[in-house]
């Protein structure tokens, strides 16, 4: 499972040999901040997409100086990473609202390289984001859309075709097919590929080219159809705030569970739903969006987002569910106050788990209580 | 938790205020009887009836309070529906259908202002139930009375923070599915505008509510109610425009009570006769003020904007220390209503219901904190314009912890006001509604020593 390793390698670090080779090519990067911007159009661009994360970042002392104290761990990673040069690769960055933490980005990574405290990609933009779903919310949101390609190509001297649009669903749908194949393999009863592994192979398809991600995924699915599987440990579900980072689940996993599904944005969340091929394709893009699974940060949408967990639960046929929010993310643990409700009213146990977003500072802690949660369960 | 769990004692307060507004004619000798009477109350009391000048506007906002409670006890005994919605929502278009407002924040404050231990333990509730400790306290106290079940329960949730506040707008979809009511997001968009895109989707938002509420209470919304409602919200607009005015003077003769007062009238009553009640007082105890040369005690020393929050977990020190310290308070947070960027045209239908909507886009934290911090008419361009026009010395930020957006900004906020304006900043690290965060004592020290040392040289 070399291809495995690699792939997984690439998603532990900011940079990786995918980005250094693009670079080395005379290629642009735009970094992008969370699931609801549309990659698509960065890639009918003829640039790559990157989503920005907070792995590597050991301090959060520059981000302090632009944060409060009530801010998520995982956002001031970012800046950090920003601080300390990760991103310096970027050429350019996009940024939206997809929660009050993230939208403060825009604002303090500005103000940071004003200070002479991190480099500003030279293409930086913000993409609001309406709440409301509905015919006129998709009307805004495609003229934000189409404002945004007009100020890459306007930036970079690009052009964004119909047909570059065709061929970027094209891909980007066939992604989101391999890894639906991928999840598939772990709803077995015997699991060739861990929790932690998949969450290394999903990470690193948002941080490498598209066709080159294609490739490889089609081949790890092939050879993980002969590799033999997991069977007889817990399998466990995780749902929640963002999360990159790969110890985290090994963690869990460390523990004796083996975890075969997730509500994740880099997760399941991100890919579950496809773009429709024919028709406009810009609208489509902005539809598919739009529309897929919700983040919590859409309102009134409970019983969508609670009815997709039910579904990959059962599709997992999972013995536990873990509802793990990062301190300060309300968004979600409010969801998962009505998950953890509704779940174990179905019978399935759920463990509601704050944690801090970094490099695992307090492990032990989360190790006692997954623990704790594993005996219950009684596998 | 049962219901049993707490003892706020919030019914036996409403019946004491209705008490205290008996005493419409009391002498100061009587109304220092009545806090000795009434301990639990004295706060409220000393708050809004012992000076006499609060006391002319402090008695119709009392009543009008009152008036807030009583409906709200009333509203299932009269057929009424009663909709949770926001505090930064002007109710108006509510009482032209006939429904009964509920706001978190509108009961969290009263309580702070008017009990000992303000709302601690409705919050703690909230916690017991499950909701997250860092969820915004402005709400959690006012949830937590609802949810113990000491008030009617809601019909409807209406969500008017969408676009400025997650966590504000997470209680209200948290609230719509743990009591099974139904909800309607009412979203502001990513930018605001003044006559543009956004202000056009904004007034689409706001016709799916009049919908929704039609549909939930099964009436049609009456065009001659909908003016009356929208006549007196012009009214009331134009007092904020004259106070506004008065405000420039000085020294301010506009109390820092008098800001609170204007806010939380916006809040529970706007739209109805009796909030223009409280307005006119207010504006005329202004006026008389500036006539005579009156303003903080014993002189200004410092003109503060509190770009954010008051304090309101302790009783109404907070404003009373202000006015006595020689400390003026320009602006807040929530008195920025904004009026100079729509007007109330009552003459169709439509232009009401565009005017409303104006009104509503325009309010405090939906306008100037749904974007990024230097966007047109976003924080900083609000705060920079009132820091000239109201000559402001020194910005203070209040806030609280469950403000995930405006602690991730404040900051950077603040060193851009100090590097462009040239004026002071203090950030203070507490929560409006939990004293427990930081004392008020701490608090207030601090406010004194910025502003003696680094305010006035």
């Amino acid at each position: 499972m070399e291809l495995l390793k690699k792939l997984v390698e690439a998603a532990k670090t900011i940079s990786n040999p995918y980005v250094e080779e693009w670079k080395e090519k005379g290629g642009k990067i735009i970094g992008y901040s969370g699931a609801y911007i549309p990659e698509e159009i960065i890639y009918a661009a003829g640039m790559l997409p990157y989503r920005i994360g907070g792995r590597e970042a050991t301090k959060v002392t520059t981000a302090d100086m632009y944060f409060g104290p009530v801010t998520c761990n995982y956002v001031k990673c970012l800046l950090e990473n920003a601080a300390d040069g990760r991103f310096d690769f970027l050429d350019g960055a996009i940024i939206t609202y997809e929660c009050d933490h993230i939208r403060r980005i825009f604002d303090t990574w500005r103000k940071a390289a004003k200070d002479g405290n991190a480099r500003l990609p030279a293409f930086f933009e913000y993409y609001g984001l309406p709440h409301s779903r509905g015919e006129h919310a998709t009307k805004l949101l495609l003229a934000e859309t189409r404002r945004l390609i007009k100020a890459m190509e306007k930036h970079f001297g690009v052009e964004v075709t119909e047909e570059g649009l065709r061929d970027a669903i094209r891909t980007y749908n066939k992604t989101r097919k391999l890894l639906k194949k991928l999840y598939e393999l772990r709803e077995k009863d015997e699991v060739p590929i861990t929790g932690a592994e998949t969450l290394g192979v999903v990470v690193a398809g948002t941080v490498m080219p598209k066709d080159e991600f294609n490739k490889q995924l089609e081949k790890l699915l092939g050879g993980l159809g002969r590799r033999k599987g997991v069977s007889g440990k817990p399998r466990l579900m995780i749902a929640g705030s963002v999360n990159d980072d790969i110890e985290l689940v090994k963690l869990i996993e460390d523990l004796g569970a083996v975890v075969v599904a997730d509500s994740l944005c880099f997760g399941a969340r991100c890919f579950w739903n496809t773009v429709e091929e024919n028709g406009d394709p810009l609208e489509a893009i902005v539809t598919r969006y739009w529309e897929h699974i919700p983040c919590p940060r859409m309102y009134g949408e409970y019983s969508r987002r609670y009815s997709f967990v039910k579904d990959i639960a059962r599709r997992g046929k999972v013995d536990g569910v873990i509802l793990e929010h990062i301190r300060f993310c309300d968004l979600h643990a409010t969801d998962n106050m009505l998950y953890g409700r509704d779940l174990e009213a179905e019978g399935i146990p759920t463990l509601r788990l704050e944690r801090q977003y970094g490099p695992l500072a307090d492990s032990g802690r989360l190790k006692t209580r997954v623990q704790a949660f594993l005996e219950r369960i009684g596998k | 938790m049962k219901e049993k769990a707490v003892t706020g004692g919030f019914p036996q307060a409403l019946s004491a205020l209705q008490g205290m507004l008996a005493a419409t004619r009391a002498t100061d000798k009587e109304i220092r009887g009545m806090m000795k009477a009434m301990p639990a109350l004295s706060s409220m009391i000393e708050t809004f009836m012992l000076e006499p000048h609060i006391r002319k506007a402090g008695l119709p906002f009392l009543e009008l309070g009152s008036t807030y409670f009583r409906n709200l006890g009333n509203a299932h005994k009269e057929g009424k529906k009663i909709a949770f919605e926001s505090f930064n929502f002007p109710p108006a278009i509510l009482y032209a259908l006939d429904i009964v407002p509920v706001s978190p924040e509108v009961i969290s404050s009263f309580l702070s202002i008017g009990m000992p231990k303000g709302v601690f333990r409705f919050i703690d509730y909230t916690t017991g139930i499950g909701l997250s400790e860092t969820m915004c306290t402005a709400q959690r106290g006012g949830v937590g009375v609802i949810l113990s079940g000491l008030t009617e329960k809601p019909d409807m949730v209406l969500n008017m923070a969408s676009g400025s506040c997650d966590t504000n707008s997470k209680m209200f979809d948290f609230m719509s599915e743990y009591l099974h009511i139904p909800f309607c997001n009412i979203d502001a968009p990513p930018y605001w505008d003044e006559d543009g895109e956004m202000i056009k989707y904004y007034r689409k938002e706001y016709r799916k509510m009049v919908a929704f509420l039609e549909e939930q209470t099964g009436k049609k919304l009456d065009e001659d109610k909908l003016r009356q409602c929208c006549t007196e919200a012009k009214k009331q607009d134009e007092y904020v425009a004259e106070i506004y005015d008065l405000r420039r003077a000085v020294p301010n003769p506009v109390p820092a009570i008098f800001n609170l007062m204007m806010f939380a009238t916006r809040f529970m009553a706007s739209g109805t006769p009796q909030a223009t009640k409280v307005m006119e007082a207010i504006y005329e105890v202004a006026k008389e003020r500036y006539k005579k040369g009156e303003g903080v005690l014993p002189r200004e020393k410092a003109r503060v904007g509190f770009v954010y929050l008051s304090h309101f977990t302790t009783g109404g020190e907070f404003w009373r220390w202000l006015d006595h310290n020689g400390i003026s308070l320009m602006l807040e947070g929530l008195i920025l209503f904004n009026h100079q960027h729509y007007s109330i045209d009552t003459s169709t239908v439509d232009t009401m219901l565009d005017s409303l909507a104006g009104q509503a886009h325009n309010m405090m934290m939906t306008k100037q904190i749904r974007g990024p911090l230097d966007f047109p008419g976003q924080w900083f361009e609000d705060i920079a314009t009132l820091a000239k026009d109201l000559n402001i010395d020194c910005a203070i930020y209040l806030g609280t912890l469950g403000c995930k957006n405006t602690w991730g900004g404040i900051k950077v906020l603040m060193q851009t006001i100090e590097e462009e304006l040239g004026v002071p900043t203090l950030i203070m690290h507490s929560d409006a509604w939990d004293d427990r965060v930081t004392p008020w004592a701490t608090l207030r020290d601090q406010i004194e020593e910025f502003v003696d040392t680094v305010v006035v040289q």
